[in-house]
């Protein structure tokens, strides 16, 4: 494999698993291996640290917690992926925010969004089943889908049921009778009373288990009988072939290759049944552990032959951009006015559309997303000042001498900004564009400033395209 | 508990102040100080970060001034501090605040006029990276905490150069983004050494005396901190730091070791906060519904910030995410009443 081979692999997994990487780092990476790379992410040593939580709150105290806003707890994820050293973490936990979508607009306290997503971050490659049980015990979660009201003689359907079909099993591996029984088991999974708001600020909703409220009743789940409660019902959902196939598709999807929609996926056949089989052993031999499923995913040849296979999403573009130019590192004031331009992009942190999370792919741009998409980027690519920007300039300024034609201006830039992988056709109109001013000369501070704010309008024309926009 | 009798020393819990709604209440109570007469000043970041231009600047950072018995007086720099990390009142009875935002310390008045302002980002002499903790001696040599510097720095209050110690580490006498700071009686300069989760008591010049907090001891005798926020010094020499990390202040002795600490009781409304209930039936309702167990929680720090004593060893402690500041009164003449012998 060449060089520029290794680097675009390496580049591939950094967007994949993390949000992208600069040419230093991506040199860094190739030197010390793609395998053991791939392990840093999927299980990096525990001296390598997240964003330093204690400084956002001492100088931004109102970002620890929220209300019907979410801008804060956004501004607080936006922190925490733009500063973390373990990425994946951030990944995981954006992965199980789609899975396990849950909202503000109905949660309406935002605290409880912030300790989910924190959850996430903490257990988000650890036991799924582990997981399934902190989703039930979860108060956001509890009252997003109404299990506070699920009772004994009056049992709710709605958490029952999208732990079936959105949370493990997916359409069609289960009947209305499946349903009403988990639910029955589900019952006295509740919050208890918390402490009013006002004056002293919010507090939070604790998970309660209320016996007087269970049903303790025998009930017929998934073809097993018995007096379940909520942890059998999650055993049994395991033993289901279809839940290890249902969570790896997701895993595929979000990390490999842009997928149908989640609701199709009963009468769509996935895009790469043998890659879905090989992770769903993976998942089930390992006992439902995430790590090894994401090293053999990270490892696999279907995933090394997907660059570019998959739309970015609005929060990796932000992300991705932020940490590639340099903008907004450590605690700055900007950061909530910055969290919510993935929002005007199509994806609102904290606020999933529903509980099947976001329309992913091509259905992240639309007319009005695009334009917001592309002027976050290029605003910040074109600003020569930012530190990875300068970083891009200089290389580019080293790469061929004090003279350069517009060609290997094209070149060099579309080189450092991913490898990306444009047409012919993309090239020769960013060659048009860049020929109209003639070649770049790095000879004296006047040219090298005109040549600089020239690289930064390509990075910007770059940003623009239909290629950069796949990840 | 209300009441704490520890070594021969008796604290009472004695009222809270503000609440989080409402123009003159908190939102995130920050840096205190205080007069030897009780006059409180209070900052507070309020919502700016992100509710501030959807309400034209009102949840922005401002600098209160109240009477520590809870009524409130002035209000000062709103709109012009941003990120206020530390509050200093010299012996003409001006205020002076740091900026952690914008590298600068500035001066107020008691009608919250300016009087003063010094100070500009860079690492040399007369700069700051974050100023943080302020305080100023007996003769107005203002010191001022330079965090990202890891040093102190010592001005004028017309805010001239004089000098300036400390370097980065874990060492002795080495600081690591230090936070809040004060300067007792006899001069001493103590130092919440906020990433080294310990606070260092300094001779004027620099030279280092007393350690405060276990990190680094083999065994926790209880006197453990977790970045810690301020510090404040009583009349009879105890020190109390506010411990941000583990919601308390801590209390040791003026040689280092630990005698307790207070966790925050604040279990009745203060006056602003009654106000609000008594005109909400709904509020009043709710809280009806509280178990009495679960109204110790509403009395918990959450987030302590701030801490200053004054000439009566009356201690406010700001309480940053519960909107409020917490009394308590250390007792010289406690006396166990018989019954409870």
């Amino acid at each position: 494999m060449s060089n520029h081979d290794e680097i675009a692999l390496m580049a591939h997994l950094m967007r994949r698993a993390g949000f992208g990487a600069d040419r230093d780092q991506l040199e860094r990476l190739v030197a010390q291996g793609y395998e053991e790379t791939v392990e840093q992410l999927v299980d990096p040593p525990a001296d390598v640290p997240r964003a330093d939580i204690d400084e956002l709150f001492r100088y931004m105290p109102s970002l620890a917690s929220g209300g019907p806003d979410t801008t804060p707890g956004a501004a607080n994820w936006l922190y925490h992926m733009v500063n973390t050293q373990r990425p994946l973490e951030e990944k995981m936990a954006l992965f199980w925010h789609h899975v396990f979508a849950t909202g503000n607009s109905k949660v309406d306290n935002d605290n409880h969004l912030i300790a989910q997503i924190d959850m996430w971050r903490d257990h988000g490659m650890g036991n799924y089943r582990d997981l399934l049980v902190m989703l039930a015990q979860n108060p956001a979660m509890i009252y997003w889908l109404d299990n506070h009201e699920n009772h004994k003689r009056a049992p709710n359907e709605n958490w029952g049921r999208e732990l079936l079909e959105l949370f493990s099993l997916g359409v069609g591996h289960y009947t209305e009778k499946d349903v009403f029984e988990c639910a029955r088991a589900f019952t006295g999974w509740t919050i208890g009373p918390k402490m009013p708001r006002v004056p002293n600020h919010r507090f939070f909703f604790q998970y309660e288990f209320r016996p007087e409220e269970h049903d303790y009743g025998q009930k017929e789940f998934l073809g097993h009988r018995g007096n379940f409660d909520g942890f059998d019902i999650i055993d049994i959902i395991l033993e289901q072939p279809a839940c290890p196939r249902f969570i790896v598709r997701h895993l595929y999807n979000f990390f490999v290759a842009d997928e149908t929609q989640v609701p199709a996926w009963n009468i769509e056949p996935p895009r790469d049944p043998e890659a879905i089989e090989e992770l769903a052993g993976v998942f089930v031999d390992s006992g439902f552990e995430l790590k090894p499923v994401l090293r053999t995913l990270f490892n696999s040849d279907f995933f090394k032959e997907a660059m570019f296979q998959k739309v970015r999403s609005p929060i990796e573009t932000v992300v991705g951009t932020l940490r590639m130019t340099g903008d907004l590192q450590g605690v700055q004031r900007e950061l909530p006015q910055v969290s919510q331009a993935s929002a005007h992009m199509g994806q609102s942190l904290h606020n999933p559309p529903s509980v099947e999370g976001w329309q992913t792919g091509r259905d992240w741009i639309n007319s009005g997303a695009v334009v917001g998409r592309i002027n976050f980027v290029a605003d910040r690519v074109s600003n020569t000042e930012l530190p990875g920007v300068r970083r891009i300039v200089e290389r580019v300024a080293a790469s061929n001498g004090q003279q350069m034609t517009a060609d290997q201006l094209v070149d060099q830039c579309v080189d450092l900004v991913g490898p990306l992988d444009v047409s012919e056709q993309t090239r020769l109109e960013l060659i048009s564009h860049a020929t109209e001013e003639g070649p770049l000369s790095w000879a004296g501070d006047d040219n090298w400033s005109r040549s600089s704010e020239r690289v930064g309008e390509m990075l910007a024309l770059i940003a623009a395209t239909t290629e950069y926009q796949f990840g | 508990m209300l009441t704490k009798s520890v070594a021969g020393r008796t604290w009472h819990f004695s009222h809270s102040i503000g609440h989080f709604v409402g123009p003159e209440g908190f939102t995130h109570s920050t840096p205190i100080a205080s007069t030897r007469d009780g006059v409180l000043y209070v900052a507070d970041t309020g919502l700016s970060e992100y509710a501030g231009s959807a309400t034209g600047g009102a949840l922005g950072s401002v600098i209160r001034r109240r009477r520590i018995t809870d009524e409130f007086l002035a209000e000062m720099g709103r709109g012009e501090v941003i990120w206020p990390e530390g509050l200093a009142l010299c012996q003409d009875g001006n205020v002076w605040c740091t900026d952690a935002y914008q590298h600068f310390v500035v001066g107020y008045d008691r009608e919250g006029n300016e009087v003063g302002r010094w100070g500009e980002f860079g690492s040399g002499e007369g700069q700051f990276n974050r100023p943080s903790g302020i305080a100023f001696d007996a003769d107005d040599t203002a010191f001022v905490v330079d965090s990202l510097n890891h040093r102190v720095q010592r001005y004028t209050k017309d805010g001239q150069y004089l000098g300036s110690w400390g370097s980065e580490g874990s060492e002795e006498g080495q600081l690591s983004q230090p936070w809040g700071m004060t300067i007792d009686q006899e001069g001493a300069v103590f130092i919440a050494d906020w990433r080294n989760d310990r606070v260092q008591k300094f001779a004027p010049d620099g030279e280092f005396l007393v350690r405060f907090g276990s990190r680094f001891d083999d065994v926790d005798d209880g006197g453990a901190l977790n970045r810690p926020a301020d510090v404040a010094v009583d009349s009879e020499g105890d020190v109390y730091v506010v411990d941000w990390g583990n919601n308390r202040v801590q209390i040791y002795y003026p040689d280092g070791d630990i005698i307790c600490g207070l966790y925050g009781d604040a279990r009745v409304f203060s006056k602003s906060a009654q106000a609000v209930m008594d005109v909400n039936a709904d509020y009043m309702r709710a809280f009806n519904r509280v178990t009495p167990l679960e109204l110790i929680n509403l009395g918990k720090f959450d987030r302590p910030r701030g801490i200053a004593i004054d000439g009566q060893d009356r201690i406010a402690v700001t309480d940053g995410a519960r909107g409020r500041v917490q009394v308590y009164v250390k007792d010289h003449d406690y006396v166990i009443p018989q019954f409870n012998a």
